[in-house]
């Protein structure tokens, strides 16, 4: 009898903290998105949880006034350059990491596992943004997106390691066939590393999507060229003299959605991407 | 075709000093690489080791000041070591919360029942979102006349008066809140993992010999997941330490400091934040202040390896 | 797999191709960056009627700036990616134009507009001049008043505004004990950004109350924290009786607006040049509100501050001077001044453009908004000091939020004197300062007495 009883209250137990936890992580976003449709007034005076009239003008005064296409263009531009920036670069060094010995490749490894840990802060955008001046790459989100994909040392890892557990006898036999290095790489590997890629593509895209500090130093003098994270967060100081909190919750509600969108698709991807770091690591 | 996760043997093709022509391939496909590691990674370090010992501001040259700038960081600035103690009461807090709550959750979501999966994702959330953005709103949210949050407590008569959240006592603690927010989820997904990697044999032969659900739990599942809970700590702790972009828009840094982090202080050596005052950059300075914070990361990191290698022992 | 990789590839080319295109463009572009947000409609105006109307085939491209702007301004002008008319209202003019930044306009400002300008009266050494060379033109004047919500005041018997700082604490605190119960309360202030709070009461109330200029006292040479303690005293006095707002310490202005809109605060201080355009377009309302003098404590020993005598300068490395030239005086033209001074966005202080304009109903309704004869413009005190440790705006709004470790007014001042002295001392044998003293400084006349 007591055996059911305290399993009875176990579950209770359970399902309540379950159901805090739940509504701690999910009220803010629910938040954001009802707060998008209630008038400034309304939510800064915190006059009830749903909204009174509902304001879908706020959405078509955020992109036709305040120009959120041209920011949602420039946040997908962004993450599709990082995206193909970092699997391009990652995958190949990675994949020449794991299969081949070369002169540098030791002093490589080294420097990617020293830098990996060490990190200076938001003091070495200064110096970026002087060289990338110099190389006229500043006012473009070409520049911005170079910048972002940086190192890649942890992706270049994740590969590595994935890559070491294809069998060496499939590059031989490709080998024999008359096949080049890199047409072992196109050929073989990519396709076989299609998990580890969907990974690192992810994460890339997740990285460079939610970039604040670097986008907003970059993009400091071209409005017409911020990603939505900057943005929306300008808007705090926007150009009615009075900071509009409804056109905000609508920018964060915008700046949610694709991210939110990518994650219901690929939902197993990014867990196994970060588990695959984690239990190798 | 079946591709083990294990380490092979035979995973690599020597072809050690076969000459340049040889390795021309290889040069070629780590050329991008090597080039942005170069620009993105190497050079800031060595600018940052220049400046370090200059006064920079920018509208005068920088001048030579050899070891001034840490003389001031060691001697003449009690408001760096502030930041430096409100860091790792911030990473302190944020592991002693993150980690059990996340391990809890893991072990409530492992089973699969109906939402499970539903309830993972959820919980997940957070962590695919920018932390800049969501600080905005949870700037709404704790906002101590009409936010959410004090009317909420206020209606469900838990106070009776608005709690400042952000004030000088409470911002560091509110901070670390947030932090953990948008952190349980990343760390849940790594306990799940180790959890399912624990072969399910052992808990079988712990039920033969009658063992409970509680020493299951402290004397199996955790020592069996040493090694996930080795690197997920080592994870959130490095990460924990460059955490400034929520800190930045929630408070930038606080009353007078209150939760004023060290990479922040860095970061307005370089860009200083203020509105109607007209402030002076001092990059030499924030140089040798990066150079201090990051070998402090560091010493962190060491003594931790070091810690847990004891641990390994043990087990 | 490898058609997603080929796919990505060419989404990148296509993207960035995209990205760059630039138009060519035939006419002169002239870019102006302001940081000025209220009168951004108005503005509007102007700039397209003039891309539309202009005979000099000139465009103008008007870009705001209010959040870091002084960032914006220097990353632009690190980068040779300035703009050629920037804003030097504020702080601004003091570490951008007077460093050199700014291109001279003697040779091209005619007798006439110089007049029109406001003669020699209005033209000065570090207001908008350098060493006799004209770094920008005057346009509009603003201080600092305190901002009053009179159907507060009728409701709990305040009579007459008060004047001094006893009075406004007695305000203050009579207006919590009535209605603190409905949400009102006296004061307010926004301290979450102890520069844009403090610079709008300390600033302005130290010159008028003790004659120094942030600080710092003009004929001796050195900072003089210790005489500014009253006034940091009475701010602090109304947190202590609880007469304030909650949650001052993480109330940005704006918020504060919205607060006061909402008739939830009895007073706060601003600018002159401000309050009406949030209050009339952006934060409309109902509440009775108007202005009354800055506060002081019975004794004036100096001028009220007032910032005016420069807006816009030329960018000195423009490639297109003398079309910048033709649209900076069209911004500060005749029209354009007479349209923002009715509008009350502005308040000029140009008679000239005092004497085309029809009083703007903003002036009629709240007198005190215009300039008066206790209103000066100050001189630069010395710029680019290495302050280490924390400025005088963080230690001062730590006292008066009643924090930990800021509790002895007196030894935080003698601190801020020690530090604020050494950087400056070290500043001028570094040669990154030039000092600025003028024995004979007068308060009472301080563009008058700056030798």
């Amino acid at each position: 009898m007591t055996k059911y009883f305290s399993k009875g209250i176990g579950f209770i137990l359970k399902f309540v903290f379950l159901g805090i936890i739940l509504l701690f992580t999910i009220y803010p976003v629910v938040y954001a998105v009802l707060g998008s449709l209630k008038t400034n007034m309304q939510l800064v005076l915190g006059d009830g949880f749903l909204p009174k009239t509902w304001e879908f003008k706020n959405y078509v005064y955020a992109f036709k006034k305040l120009n959120f296409f041209q920011y949602t263009y420039n946040s997908f531009v962004l993450c599709i350059m990082c995206t193909s920036f970092a699997l391009v670069i990652s995958s190949m060094t990675g994949y020449c990491m794991a299969r081949y010995d070369f002169p540098l490749k030791r002093i490589l490894n080294t420097l990617y596992l020293a830098l990996m840990f060490v990190s200076l802060g938001s003091v070495t955008i200064y110096p970026v943004y002087m060289m990338m001046n110099s190389f006229g790459l500043t006012n473009n989100l070409l520049g911005l997106a170079l910048v972002i994909t940086g190192g890649q040392a942890t992706n270049i890892f994740l590969v590595r390691g994935f890559v070491r557990s294809i069998p060496a006898e499939l590059d031989e036999s490709a080998k024999l066939d008359g096949c080049s290095k890199f047409g072992i790489y196109w050929h073989i590997m990519l396709p076989l590393s299609r998990p580890i890629i969907a990974v690192v593509g992810l994460f890339a895209f997740r990285g460079a999507w939610n970039d604040y500090i670097t986008s907003m130093v970059f993009t400091i003098g071209r409005k017409s060229l911020q990603p939505l994270t900057v943005a929306v967060v300008s808007l705090r100081y926007s150009v009615n003299a009075a900071a509009e909190w409804h056109i905000m919750t609508a920018g964060a509600t915008i700046a949610i959605i694709p991210i939110l969108i990518v994650y219901v698709l690929t939902n197993k991807q990014f867990i196994s991407g970060l588990t695959a770091g984690a239990i190798k690591g | 075709m079946q591709t083990s996760m294990k380490p092979n043997m035979r995973s690599r093709i020597g072809t050690v000093g076969k000459g340049f022509k040889e390795n021309k391939q290889i040069y070629l496909m780590i050329l991008p690489n090597v080039i942005m590691f170069a620009l993105f990674s190497i050079y800031p370090i060595g600018w940052v080791l220049k400046y370090m010992f200059y006064q920079y501001d920018k509208i005068n040259d920088p001048i030579f000041i050899g070891l001034d700038n840490f003389v001031r960081i060691f001697t003449r600035d009690p408001y760096f070591w502030k930041t430096v103690t409100n860091t790792f009461y911030y990473v302190g807090g944020k592991l002693l919360i993150t980690l059990p709550v996340a391990f809890v959750i893991a072990v409530l979501l492992n089973k699969k029942f109906f939402g499970s999966r539903l309830m993972q994702s959820i919980v997940f959330m957070p962590t695919i979102m920018s932390a800049s953005v969501m600080a905005l709103i949870f700037y709404l949210i704790l906002n101590p006349y009409s936010g959410a949050l004090n009317t909420a407590m206020m209606k469900m008569n838990l106070i009776s008066v608005p709690i400042n959240w952000l004030s000088y006592y409470n911002a560091l603690d509110t901070v670390i809140i947030v932090g953990v927010w948008g952190a349980i989820g990343n760390y849940m997904v790594y306990f799940l993992a180790g959890l399912q990697s624990v072969p399910e044999d052992i808990y079988e032969s712990a039920e033969l010999d009658g063992i409970g659900p509680v020493r299951k739990m402290f004397c199996i599942t955790i020592p069996m997941m040493t090694p996930v809970l080795k690197t997920v700590v080592m994870l959130v702790l490095i990460s924990s330490f460059q955490d400034i972009q929520s800190i930045m828009v929630l408070t930038e840094g606080g009353p007078n400091g209150a939760s004023d982090v060290m990479f922040l202080y860095v970061y307005r050596m370089f860009f200083p934040i203020s509105a109607t005052t007209a402030s002076t950059s001092q990059f030499g300075y924030g140089a040798a202040l990066s150079v201090v914070c990051a070998s402090l990361i560091g010493a962190v990191t060491i003594l931790y390896l070091r810690a847990t290698r004891k641990v390994d022992d043990m087990f | 797999m490898r058609k997603l990789l080929s796919f990505l590839c060419v989404a990148t080319m296509l993207a960035t191709c995209l990205v760059g295109v630039a138009v060519a463009e035939e006419k002169t572009k002239v870019v102006v960056w302001t940081a000025a947000r209220a009168d951004y409609d108005y503005m509007q105006g102007v700039i397209e009627e003039y891309n539309e109307t202009n005979t000099s085939n000139i465009e103008i491209v008007y870009e705001v700036y209010s959040d870091n702007y002084q960032q914006v301004l220097e990353l632009g002008f690190d980068t040779g990616n300035g703009p050629d008319i920037y804003y030097t209202a504020g702080p601004v003019f003091a570490t951008v134009s007077y460093t050199g930044r700014a291109l001279s306009l003697n040779d091209m400002l005619t007798d006439e507009q110089y007049e029109f300008y406001g003669g020699d009266s209005n033209f000065g050494n570090t207001i908008n001049m350098r060493d006799g060379e004209i770094l920008s033109l005057p346009y509009s004047i603003s201080t600092v008043r305190l901002v009053y919500n009179q159907d507060i005041f009728d409701r709990v018997g305040i009579e007459k505004v008060p004047e001094t700082f006893e009075e406004v604490i007695a305000a203050a605190k009579l207006i919590t004990d009535e209605l603190g119960d409905e949400g009102i309360y006296g004061f307010a202030i926004n301290l979450k950004s102890p520069g844009s709070a403090l610079g709008r009461t300390l600033d302005y109330m130290m010159q008028a109350t003790c004659g120094l200029s942030n600080g710092y006292n003009f004929a001796t040479g050195r900072y003089e924290f210790d005489k500014v303690t009253e006034i940091v005293a009475f701010l602090g006095q109304m947190f202590t009786d609880g007469s304030t707002f909650p949650g001052c310490d993480q109330l940005d202005i704006d918020p504060l607006r919205t607060q006061f809109a909402a008739g939830r605060i009895g007073m706060y201080y601003s600018y002159t040049g401000a309050e009406y355009g949030v209050y009339s377009s952006q934060f409309p309302t109902d509440v009775n509100w108007d202005f009354g003098p800055l506060t002081g404590n019975g004794t004036r020993v100096g001028l009220q501050g007032a910032d005016g005598g420069k807006w816009y300068s030329i960018n000195k490395d423009t490639k297109v001077p003398e079309a910048a030239f033709e649209v900076l005086t069209y911004l500060e033209s005749l029209d354009v001044l007479v349209g923002s001074y009715e509008a009350g966005l502005h308040i000029t202080m140009l008679d000239s453009v005092i004497e085309n304009s029809e009083t703007p109903t903003a002036i009629e309704l709240h007198p005190l908004m215009a300039k008066q004869d206790t209103d000066s413009v100050w001189p630069l005190t010395p710029t680019n000091l290495v302050v280490e440790g924390e400025s005088y705006y963080n230690v001062f709004a730590g006292y008066i939020l009643g924090i930990p470790g800021y509790e002895d007014l007196d030894a935080l001042a003698a601190d801020l004197n020690t530090r604020y002295n050494a950087a400056l001392d070290k500043g001028i044998a570094d040669g990154t300062v030039t000092p600025i003293v003028y024995p004979n400084f007068d308060p009472m006349n301080p563009t008058g007495s700056m030798n």
